[in-house]
C-alpha cells in the first residue's frame, strides 16, 4: 500500500483506578481530515499520546497499515512521517522563529543532526514553511516574544517541519484571536489532500467546516463517528456535546 | 541567560582571545608550572561548561572521567612505550567509553535523579580504585610515571616550558573543537534538548542518545584534563579520582560561567590562582571558596565571564543607542 493509515485497535488508557480511554477502534484514512472532538477529559490528547508515541496504551495496539508501531517511540514515528503539534504551546522560547523551524526540518535528516564538524546548514527548507505561517517577518526574533497566535502558527510549523505524512494538531485554534482564526483554519485546509490531518479543536463551527471525518470521545469511548452531516445530525452527539447551539 | 547562546559565528573573538592568553600565561605568571596547573584545570572545567551549558546536564561525575583519564595516561607511559600525544589521547578514549556507559545507564533519569547517579557513580569510582591497589597502587597513587617525548623522538617535554607548551596546544584544540561543535547542526540538536527536551523528542531527535553522545564528548573533555594532569605532575594521586574532584570541577564552571566555554577558563584561572595564593595565607582556604561561590550564585547567576559579556553587551547598544536616533531593543 503506497499511504497506509494509521489505526487503533481496541485502545485503552488507565491512569492507576481511571480509565482514561476505553476500547477505542478508530482508523484515519490516508489524505482526510480527521477531527476528533469531545468535552474536556473525554481523552481526546491522551489519544494523540497514545497515535505519536508519547505514551504507550495499557491495551490495544496502533498500527500504520500493517505495521505494529504501539511500542515505537515519538521520535521514532516521526521518522515514519507522523508528526504533532501540542495543546500547550511547546516551542523552543529562546531560539529565533526560523532556528525552531530549521530544528524541525533537520530532525528527520540523520547524517545532519549528528554533523559536528561544520556549522548548520542552509540550505534546509525553512522559508517555505515561515511563508505557509506567516512567519517570515519575525523569523529572526526570540519566538518567546511572538504573540500567542503566532506561537500557535509557529507550533504547526514546526509540525510541518518534516514533512510529514500525518500531522496530528492538538487544538491549533486554542486562544487564537478572531482574525487569526481564518487564516490558521486555510493553512490546516490546504494540508490535506497531500497531507493527512488528525485534528483535536473545540471550534465547532471550523471543525464542521473542514473536517472529512469525525470521532466524537465522551469518558474515554468512541461514542460517535461520521461525516460532519451525520455529526450535525447525531442525536447523541447533540445531547452530550453539542447543546443546542448548532 | 546562563546557556550558550545560540549560534556564536566560529571561529569568534574568544577563540583569538584564548590563543592570546594561553601564550601570556607563562609570562605573567609567578612560574610556568601555575600555567599549566590552569590549563589543565580549565579542560576538566570545560567538560562541566560543555554539559551544563550547552546541553544542560549537571554532572558530578567529571572527576570519575578525569581520574580514568588520569590513571589510565599513567598506566599507559608506565607499561608501554607510547610517546606522551598517544598515551594522553588513549586515556581520553577510555574516559570517553566509561562516560558512555555511565551517560547510558543515567539518561534514563531527569533532574536530580541524574545527578544523583552520577554523583554516585563518582563515589563507585573512587572506591574502585582503592579496591584494584595491584593495578593503581591504592592510596599511594601510581609514582614515577615517565614524561616521553610527544611523539617518538619529537616534543622532548625535558623542562617545564617544553610541558606547558604541550599542555597549552591541547587545551587550544579541546576549546576550539568545543565551540565547532557548539556552533555544528548537532551543537543545535544539544541546545534544543536543554531548551525543550519533549519538543526535542517530538520533532523526531533520540533525546537519550543525543545525550548519551554528549556526556561521551564531556567524558572525552574531562578524561583528557586528568592525561594532562598527569603529565604535568609525572603521577597519578588518589586525589585525581576523589568525588572532590567533581565538586572542584562543578564550581570552577559555575565561577567561570556557563555561558561560553570561556567561562571554563576564568573559572578555572579564578580558582587554581586563588588557591594559589590563599593556600600561602591560610590552611582553611577554602572556606572562603565556598564564600566566593555563594556570593557568585547569588549575585552573579551567568558567572564571572558571563557577567563580564553583558557588560561589554551593554556597553556596546549604550554606544548603539548614543549614535542611532532610534532605540535598540536589547
Amino acid at each position: 500500500m503506497d499511504r497506509p493509515g494509521i489505526i487503533a485497535e481496541n485502545v485503552g488508557v488507565r491512569f492507576g483506578g481511571f480509565r482514561a480511554l476505553n476500547r477505542i477502534d478508530l482508523e484515519i484514512t490516508p489524505g482526510n481530515l480527521h477531527s476528533i472532538i469531545g468535552p474536556n477529559g473525554a481523552g481526546k490528547t491522551t489519544l494523540f499520546n497514545v497515535l505519536t508515541g508519547r505514551l504507550q496504551p495499557s491495551e490495544g495496539h496502533v498500527r500504520l497499515g500493517v505495521r505494529d508501531i504501539t511500542r515505537m517511540a515519538a521520535h521514532g514515528r516521526v521518522h515514519l512521517g507522523i508528526a504533532r503539534s501540542f495543546q500547550v504551546t511547546n516551542i523552543f522560547h529562546n531560539l529565533t522563529v526560523a532556528e525552531n523551524i530549521r530544528l524541525a526540518v533537520q530532525a528527520v535528516r540523520r547524517a545532519e543532526s549528528w554533523t559536528f564538524w561544520r556549522g548548520v546548514n542552509p540550505d534546509l527548507n525553512v522559508e517555505e514553511i515561515l511563508a505557509a505561517t506567516g512567519l517570515q517577518a519575525r523569523a529572526a526574533d526570540r519566538a518567546g516574544t511572538l504573540s500567542h497566535g503566532a506561537q500557535r502558527a509557529l507550533e504547526i510549523g514546526m509540525a510541518l517541519g518534516s514533512d510529514p505524512r500525518y500531522v496530528f494538531l492538538d487544538e491549533p485554534l486554542a486562544g487564537v484571536s478572531i482574525d487569526d482564526i481564518h487564516r490558521i483554519k486555510n493553512l490546516i485546509r490546504s494540508l490535506t489532500p497531500r497531507r493527512t490531518v488528525v485534528l483535536i479543536e473545540h471550534n465547532m463551527r471550523v471543525v464542521l467546516d473542514i473536517s472529512d471525518r469525525i470521532t466524537v470521545l465522551a469518558q474515554g469511548e468512541a461514542i460517535a463517528e461520521g461525516t460532519p452531516a451525520d455529526i450535525r445530525a447525531n442525536p447523541l452527539v447533540r445531547a452530550a456535546y453539542l447543546g443546542a447551539s448548532v | 541567560m546562563n546557556t550558550f547562546s545560540a549560534y556564536r559565528p566560529f571561529p569568534d573573538a574568544t577563540t583569538g582571545a584564548l590563543a592570546i592568553v594561553l601564550v601570556a600565561l607563562p609570562f605573567v605568571l609567578p612560574s610556568v608550572t601555575l600555567a599549566s596547573e590552569l590549563v589543565v584545570f580549565a579542560v576538566g572545567a570545560l567538560s562541566c561548561t560543555f554539559l551544563l551549558g550547552l546541553v544542560g546536564l549537571l554532572s558530578f561525575g567529571q572527576g570519575l572521567f578525569f581520574g580514568i583519564g588520569a590513571y589510565g595516561a599513567a598506566l599507559i607511559l608506565l607499561h608501554s612505550n607510547s610517546g606522551s600525544l598517544v598515551a594522553v589521547l588513549a586515556a581520553a578514549a577510555m574516559a570517553a567509553i566509561a562516560a558512555a556507559i555511565v551517560g547510558f545507564l543515567s539518561v534514563r533519569r531527569r533532574g536530580i535523579y541524574f545527578v544523583m547517579l552520577t554523583l554516585a557513580f563518582a563515589q563507585m569510582g573512587y572506591f574502585a580504585m582503592l579496591a584494584l591497589k595491584n593495578v593503581t597502587g591504592g592510596e599511594n597513587g601510581l609514582t614515577g610515571v615517565p614524561r616521553p617525548p610527544i611523539v617518538a623522538d619529537l616534543g622532548v617535554l625535558a623542562h617545564p616550558q617544553a610541558v606547558y607548551a604541550f599542555l597549552a596546544a591541547i587545551c587550544f584544540l579541546a576549546f576550539v573543537l568545543t565551540q565547532r561543535v557548539a556552533s555544528s547542526p548537532l551543537g543545535s540538536v544539544l541546545r534544543a534538548i536543554r531548551e525543550n527536551d519533549i519538543r526535542a523528542d517530538a520533532l523526531g531527535y533520540d533525546v537519550r542518545l543525543f545525550k548519551i553522545a554528549a556526556l561521551a564528548f564531556g567524558g572525552f573533555l574531562a578524561g583528557l584534563a586528568g592525561a594532562m594532569h598527569t603529565i604535568f605532575l609525572g603521577l597519578a594521586p588518589p586525589n585525581t579520582i576523589e568525588p572532590e574532584m567533581s565538586e572542584r570541577l562543578v564550581i570552577m564552571a559555575i565561577i567561570g560561567g556557563t555561558g561560553s566555554p570561556m567561562g571554563a577558563l576564568i573559572g578555572a584561572g579564578f580558582y587554581v590562582l586563588l588557591a594559589d595564593f590563599l593556600s600561602t595565607l591560610w590552611p582553611r582556604w577554602l572556606m572562603i571558596i565556598a564564600f566566593l561561590m555563594i556570593a557568585i550564585v547569588l549575585f552573579l547567576p551567568n558567572g564571572l565571564w558571563g557577567s563580564a559579556e553583558l557588560l561589554i553587551g551593554r556597553w556596546k547598544s549604550h554606544r548603539a543607542r548614543a549614535v542611532s536616533p532610534e532605540p535598540v531593543d536589547g
